[in-house]
């Protein structure tokens, strides 16, 4: 029997600044990569709030990317370092609550790295495929 | 509350950028039937006049309160489409985008997948619409003046262009003199002019004029503010008539920004196989400017009987990291050849090249004139330099004969390529700039916004953006200034509408959105405990809504509900 | 300045009244919140400006309902508020620190009083054996002397108290010792200089045993709470945090309860968490059924993601959980990993930031850098 592969699905939240218009870039360069990704414009990496993350992941988003601007590069000085934190201590209580916290990938992409955004969102559908699909996809009590 | 949603749909074609991938008719029939939508139609090109009537007349007729365009990148045509859905009676912050050009149809192949993704992104537009709540346009007044950061030939054009309109221009130049690297230059490509007979005019009239401020020896140290209003901290001298002032600090309130700091001029050192700074023989072309200015083409005494000039020193060598091309040695090596043959008629003059691009006005008859002195061209990667006798062995691919050949030379000219500067960090970091990967300043949009940066007030002028030649700099420079008067003559700037709010019903007062906000914007009320947001001071950057567990304080059309909605619909 | 509370015929209640009483006479604060007991018989922290009224007072009663730092807060927020004395238990300290931190709480004009907490009881428990006879509070004591704290036959301390790592004086304006202490000696208290002058005590030296006790009290609870704290891991593990709350009925009580959670009204009894219903029958088409309430799981870990930085582990969200749920094991578990990611102790110190609103630039560098 012949099955079709697994597609995983990926809500990404990116920073107006940085790696929304990073993915423009890859948009504009032509830059080819998986059609996986949902992006979500959010103005900053710091206003990505860790309930948008942990609902995109109960409702079965396979994967979460949260993308901003290099540490010394936020266009509002400091929201990528608290994004940093924010994240940081969300992925320790995902995996402490038995949740698979690598679902969630935090990463810098810069306005002029379109490559970088599309490598990314190609290693994280790779990984996602090989790690299967998240089981709150099927499951209803949550 | 917001009112019932009445959602009008576009879908762009974008001519066949979006339509060739995106099966838009199909995404447009699926648009009709999402809750709230009253009509979905698909247009060509949605952001010509034609298809901007579309949303109007739709708006006006069938009584829209919200529009979803779904087509390029809000970073493109947002406003566009925000004033075509006011023109229609349509609140233009009821407006919402969906990018299925750069993030859909120009980055996927398979014309299922993109047209399951265009329809992904459209509903969540829909979603967030149909959530978006009415909101003004606001502005602020603008503080008259203008700071140019760079005093070479763009900063010097920019800030004349600023004073002539009336406005205060302050210059802020590191070295201890205004004229950048055009100072060291004897006569520009392709006239020949002597620099000496435009240059000294040009630092003159910047001197005398009476907007203009020049300040020598000097850095930004800091920058506050936004568009309209910046405050920069100068650490440096002041050129008043009676001199160069003593070193200190000044504030100077300005409403735009002009960077103009120019560019770093190759090290050939970083090319040791070349052998500059061991050899006597081999010089930039920056030191035949100055040999050229002086009349001496000598090498120990004696007329050189053959100068080899090599181009592409530092430019489009990916090894070095610099894989692109810095647009004036072709037209320098060019000139300098030029010379060198009117000036020695005897001796032999061979450049090697990669390619010559000597394009722009002018450059291919200046090309040709070159050839016509005498000049010899030849294809071919030189990949080494070295000592025989008194001379020096150029040895080169010749990549049309495809072998090597060694050629004698007693001057040979290393045509330098332009880099970043070192300080382009700090700069960046001080007015929290974007860089394009070659580490120039990256502007807003590579066609569309030349000049203008991700800052808004920002603007960039000469080759700080990137290699230029003269004219290009100037015409740049110009482009800055009048982009940057935009602003100053208007007196008033738009700011962002979608500020933090807080309800005052939900707000416990602990002070975290105060403690978080880079921007001071809210504040304690100390009468009622609850925080209040300066509209004025708020930047929309989110970082207090995050921070607030109950939502008390919000991003307007950022609000939780908007996103969640969006995640719920793209999760399915 | 160590002193002693003078107890006079072996009744430390009576004394710690007196030394409270003395707050109050000797003008160094306008009222005092303390645990009551009310004319029925129940335990409840009131706001006491009446010295005479002290004698209802009981700060030793083992019962714990809710954590006193909720009902500091009120009477502390903000100006104009008379100056008051604050008898706590450990846990309700560090609680109230954390309510500093978010400015729920004051420390102006306060004088918080921490006592040794050798455990206390449920409500529900500490009824039961008032009815059958009441509480041996002699027996408990003693077990805070030696270090060999049981509970009355029959009972269990709280979930919380059995697992309590902190059961100790530590921080405060006041420290009631009654870890390793002969109170018959006199009840050992810590208090600041000025303090202890305005109400004429002289220097005494505890007796020396108290850390020793502490420690063993603290490493007999240390192991109980890593046992609980495994098998509750395991369960996340095994089962989900969907799964472990799977009983959850979303009384919000755990919230309610909870010291820490200052909002005034929870985000999700907000409009965001209102749905159409129509987006219900699009959700139990997508999965096919769809548990209601809505939003279960996400509320629970929204509220791990809020608060569990600043759990200070009083435990009293398991105690108010009508379904039974180890809420407060949860929290402790996840917590004890999640604040040590950012070295932060809850209740430690009011000058340390709260981890989520403060950033260094240089740490965590590689995180975001990943390929």
């Amino acid at each position: 029997m012949e099955t079709t592969e697994f597609e995983p699905k990926i809500v990404a939240f990116l920073c107006n600044w940085c790696t929304y218009t990073g993915a423009d870039l890859a948009g504009t360069s032509r830059i080819q990569y998986p059609p996986n990704v949902r992006i979500i414009r959010l103005m900053c990496s710091g206003s990505v709030d860790p309930t948008y993350v942990l609902k995109a992941l109960l409702d079965g988003a396979d994967g979460v990317l949260i993308g901003g601007c290099h540490p010394g590069d936020c266009h509002y000085q400091s929201g990528n370092y608290k994004a940093r934190r924010r994240i940081i201590a969300l992925k320790e209580i995902l995996k402490q609550a038995g949740m698979e916290e690598d679902r969630v990938w935090l990463r810098w992409i810069s306005a002029s790295e379109g490559q970088r955004f599309a490598d990314t969102v190609r290693k994280m559908t790779e990984f996602l495929k090989e790690k299967g699909p998240n089981p709150m996809k099927r499951e209803w009590a949550v | 509350m917001a009112s019932r949603p009445r959602i009008g749909v576009y879908i762009c074609h974008c001519g066949t950028n979006i339509a060739a991938t995106v099966d838009v008719e199909a995404v447009t029939e699926f648009a009709k039937n999402l809750p709230g939508v009253v009509i979905a139609r698909h247009y060509t090109y949605m952001c010509s006049e034609p298809g901007q009537a579309l949303i109007k007349e739709d708006a006006r007729k069938l009584g829209l309160n919200r529009v979803v365009v779904a087509s390029c990148s809000p970073r493109m045509h947002e406003p566009t489409f925000r004033a075509a859905s006011q023109e229609g009676g349509v609140n233009p912050y009821q407006f919402e985008m969906a990018n299925i050009r750069e993030q859909c149809s120009w980055v996927h192949h398979d014309r299922d997948e993109a047209t399951a993704k265009a329809k992904a992104l459209v509903v969540a537009a829909v979603a967030k619409a149909a959530r978006l709540e009415p909101l003004e346009d606001r502005e602020v007044g603008v503080t008259p003046g203008a700071v140019v950061i760079g005093g070479g030939v763009a900063g010097m054009v920019a800030a004349l262009d600023v004073a002539e309109a009336g406005f205060p221009a302050y210059i802020v130049e590191k070295s201890d003199h205004l004229g950048g690297h055009v100072a060291d230059l004897n006569r520009t490509f392709p006239d020949l002019e002597p620099v000496a007979e435009w240059l000294p005019g040009l630092i003159e009239r910047v001197q005398s004029h009476p907007n203009i401020t020049v300040f020598l020896n000097a850095q930004v140290a800091r920058v506050e503010g936004y568009v309209g209003n910046f405050e920069v901290t100068v650490s440096g001298s002041k050129v008043s008539g009676s001199g160069l002032g003593e070193p200190g600090t000044h504030s100077l309130q300005v409403g735009a920004i002009i960077v103009a700091t120019g560019y770093k001029v190759f090290d050939p050192h970083r090319k040791p196989e070349f052998g500059y700074g061991l050899y006597p023989q081999v010089i930039t072309t920056l030191e035949m400017e100055r040999r050229l200015a002086e009349g001496d083409l000598a090498v120990d005494g004696k007329e050189p009987e053959h100068v080899v000039f090599i181009k592409c020193v530092g430019s489009r060598d990916k090894q070095l990291g610099n894989p692109y091309c810095s647009r004036v040695c072709c037209m320098i090596s060019a000139k300098q050849a030029q010379l060198v043959r009117q000036a020695l008629p005897d001796t032999r003059v061979t450049v090697f090249y990669i390619d010559v691009r000597t394009f722009g006005k002018r450059g291919e008859e200046f090309y040709d004139e070159a050839r016509r002195s005498g000049v010899r061209y030849r294809r071919g990667n030189v990949s080494e330099i070295y000592r025989r006798g008194d001379r020096v062995v150029v040895r080169v691919e010749d990549t049309f004969l495809r072998r090597t050949l060694e050629v004698e030379a007693d001057l040979v000219v290393l045509a330098v390529g332009m880099e970043a500067r070192q300080d382009t960090d700090e700069i960046a970091t001080l007015l929290k700039l974007p860089r394009s990967a070659d580490g120039f300043f990256l502007e807003a949009h590579p066609k569309l916004r030349p000049v203008d940066t991700a800052m808004d007030g920002v603007f960039l002028a000469g080759c700080c953006q990137g290699p230029k030649d003269i004219p290009d700099t100037i015409a740049q420079a110009r482009a800055a200034a009048a982009s940057a008067l935009i602003p100053l003559l208007r007196g008033t700037v738009p700011v962002i509408s979608e500020t933090a709010v807080v309800d005052p019903e939900l707000c416990a007062g602990c002070g975290m959105c105060v403690e978080v906000c880079p921007f001071g914007a809210p504040a304690l009320d100390p009468l009622w405990g609850v925080s209040r947001v300066n509209a004025v001071l708020c930047k929309g950057c989110g970082a207090c809504a995050v921070t607030c567990p109950s939502k008390a304080i919000q991003v307007r059309h950022f609000r939780p509900d908007q996103i969640l909605a969006q995640v719920d619909v793209l999760v399915e | 300045m160590q002193a002693r509370i003078p107890v006079e015929g072996g009744d430390v209640v009576a004394a710690l009244r007196g030394f409270l009483r003395d707050l109050l006479e000797k003008e160094v604060v306008e009222a005092v919140v303390v645990p009551m007991v009310t004319p029925s018989g129940a335990v409840t922290p009131a706001l006491v400006a009446d010295p005479a009224l002290l004698d209802a007072a009981d700060p030793l009663t083992p019962v714990m309902g809710l954590n006193a730092a909720r009902v500091v807060g009120p009477v502390t927020i903000r100006e104009p508020r008379g100056k008051i004395a604050a008898v706590l238990r450990p846990c309700e300290y560090r609680a109230l620190i954390e309510l500093v931190k978010l400015q729920q709480a004051s420390l102006d004009d306060l004088v918080t009083v921490v006592v040794d907490c050798p455990g206390t009881y449920t409500v529900p428990d500490y009824e039961t054996m008032r009815a059958n006879g009441g509480v041996d509070r002699e027996a408990l004591l003693a077990g805070a002397r030696t270090g060999e704290v049981a509970p009355q036959e029959g009972y269990a301390f709280r979930d919380a108290c059995q697992m309590c790592e902190r059961p100790h004086a530590e921080g405060g304006d006041v420290q009631v010792w009654l870890f390793g202490a002969d109170l018959s000696a006199g009840i050992p208290v810590s208090l600041p200089d000025d303090l202890a002058e305005q109400l004429g005590f002289s220097p005494a030296e505890a007796d020396g045993r108290r850390a020793e006790v502490v420690e063993k009290v603290v490493s007999a609870r240390t192991q109980v709470r890593d046992e609980r704290f495994a098998e509750i891991r395991q369960r996340l593990e095994e089962e989900g945090i969907e799964g472990v709350f799977a009983a959850c009925i979303r009384c919000h009580n755990c919230m309610t309860n909870c010291p820490i959670c200052y909002c005034k009204t929870c985000l999700f009894k907000s409009p965001i968490f209102e749905h159409e219903p129509i987006q219900y029958m699009n959700w139990a088409r997508r999965k096919g059924a769809f548990r209601l309430p809505a939003d279960t799981t996400l509320f629970h870990l929204t509220r791990l993601n809020h608060m569990v930085l600043s759990c200070i582990g009083c435990g009293v969200c398991t105690d108010a959980c009508p379904a039974d749920l180890p809420v407060g094991r949860v929290f402790r578990a996840v917590g004890q990993e999640v604040q040590a990611v950012f070295d932060y102790v809850p209740g430690r110190d009011v000058e340390e930031p709260l981890p989520l609103v403060t950033f260094k630039e240089d740490e965590w560098t590689e995180v975001g850098e990943e390929e």
